[in-house]
């Protein structure tokens, strides 16, 4: 009882934000790297994250602004 | 393969540069930046959430990232979580039809905006996504990744020509580095906001005390009904937090007056002024707001 009325406390507050500085250049000879730590530390597994972003749903919510120069390019495809 | 692309009018109209750039793929860049999660108490990096983006800020790379972040750090559906991300109000949709089946069963998800981006955003999202205003949110500015990214941005150029692997390794270790200096440091961050939290506690009461003795208690009763039934609502439909917008009547000069104001003769001195004003009005630029702190 005395948890739910301070439930507030254990809440997991989460803050989401993108960074568009730590981007990488396309490399023109693709090496054979190995990842040492993968999935270890704050980056995710590349597989699974793929097998996601393949599978993923994809509904872009797009403010009224933005469909009338996005629609064309979506019918292109 | 071809993916349809719903289009759906979000209920903030604004338009962002998370959004802009998310249609925006690049030719000579194979990732186009990063999204992090990270808690807003603590200000440490949730583990496995900090994933690429490869045509910038697409929804589903902020799906992965969230998904990855209740899993490694064991949100129980009964603690419940709230999200504070700068465009949760378009993000937040459709996000139990994107991952509804893999999230957690009957975990509430909470969403707000950070004290920073809010501003960009229409005013009505102020009061229905700001933190102040949520039961339980606390001081939170939900801004806490750009101080992390302000640490992480003296290395990524580095790593930007760097190979995939070097890259992903160079960008985990400083970000464990940066989970592990909070670590140290939590203690004494504690016990300095904790302080500041009792201090700040007793004045806020006595301020919430004299404003409330010198409006009519009748209102503060009708008030406070409104705002608890607005607080209990605002989780299924946040509309209902619009209440805490003052309801401006609009004000303009009477029809009368404006039209005897027009016939009066002005004076040299009147008309002068009146085209300097017209001169500044013409000069004045709008300062955009800021939607993406870089």
């Amino acid at each position: 009882m005395l948890i739910l009325c301070f439930r507030f406390v254990f809440k997991r507050v989460f803050v989401a934000n993108g960074n568009f500085k730590a981007d990488h250049v396309r490399q023109t000879k693709p090496s054979n790297d190995v990842w040492l730590s993968e999935g270890a530390g704050m980056v995710p597994n590349r597989q699974e994250y793929f097998a996601f972003l393949k599978t993923a749903m994809e509904k872009s919510t797009v403010s009224s602004f933005l469909f009338a120069y996005v629609a064309p390019d979506a019918n292109a495809q | 393969m071809i993916v349809p692309i719903a289009l759906q009018k979000a209920p903030c109209e604004n338009t962002f540069r998370a959004i802009t750039n998310a249609l925006v793929a690049s030719s000579s860049c194979d990732v186009t930046g990063i999204v992090a999660i990270a808690c807003a108490r603590h200000g440490c990096y949730a583990p496995n959430a900090l994933v690429d983006l490869f045509k910038s800020e697409q929804q589903k790379n902020v799906d992965f990232a969230l998904l990855q972040s209740i899993e490694t750090t064991g949100v129980d559906p009964d603690q419940g979580l709230m999200l504070i991300y700068d465009i949760v109000c378009q993000y937040f949709v459709h996000l139990l039809e994107r991952i509804g089946h893999k999230l957690p069963p009957d975990l509430e998800i909470d969403r707000a905006i950070g004290l920073f981006h809010v501003h960009a955003h229409k005013a009505q999202c102020f009061f229905r996504y700001v933190t102040s205003f949520i039961p339980g949110a606390g001081i939170t500015v939900g801004e806490i990744l750009e101080s992390l990214w302000s640490g992480l941005n003296g290395i990524s150029p580095s790593t930007r020509t760097a190979t995939l692997a070097h890259r992903a390794e160079v960008l985990d270790d400083h970000a464990c580095d940066s989970n592990h200096k909070k670590l140290l440091g939590i203690t004494k961050s504690l016990c300095r906001r904790h302080k500041e939290a009792s201090e700040s506690l007793v004045y806020s009461e006595q301020y919430f005390e004299q404003l409330s003795q010198a409006a009519d208690p009748q209102s503060v009763q009708h008030w406070t009904h409104q705002i608890e039934a607005a607080e209990a609502a605002r989780l299924a439909t946040p509309k209902v937090m619009d209440i805490y917008g003052a309801k401006v009547r609009n004000s303009a000069t009477s029809p009368e007056e404006s039209a005897s104001a027009s016939n009066r003769a002005q004076s040299a001195i009147e008309i002068w002024l009146e085209f300097a004003l017209m001169i500044e009005e013409k000069q004045y630029v709008p300062i955009l707001p800021f939607c993406k702190i870089l």
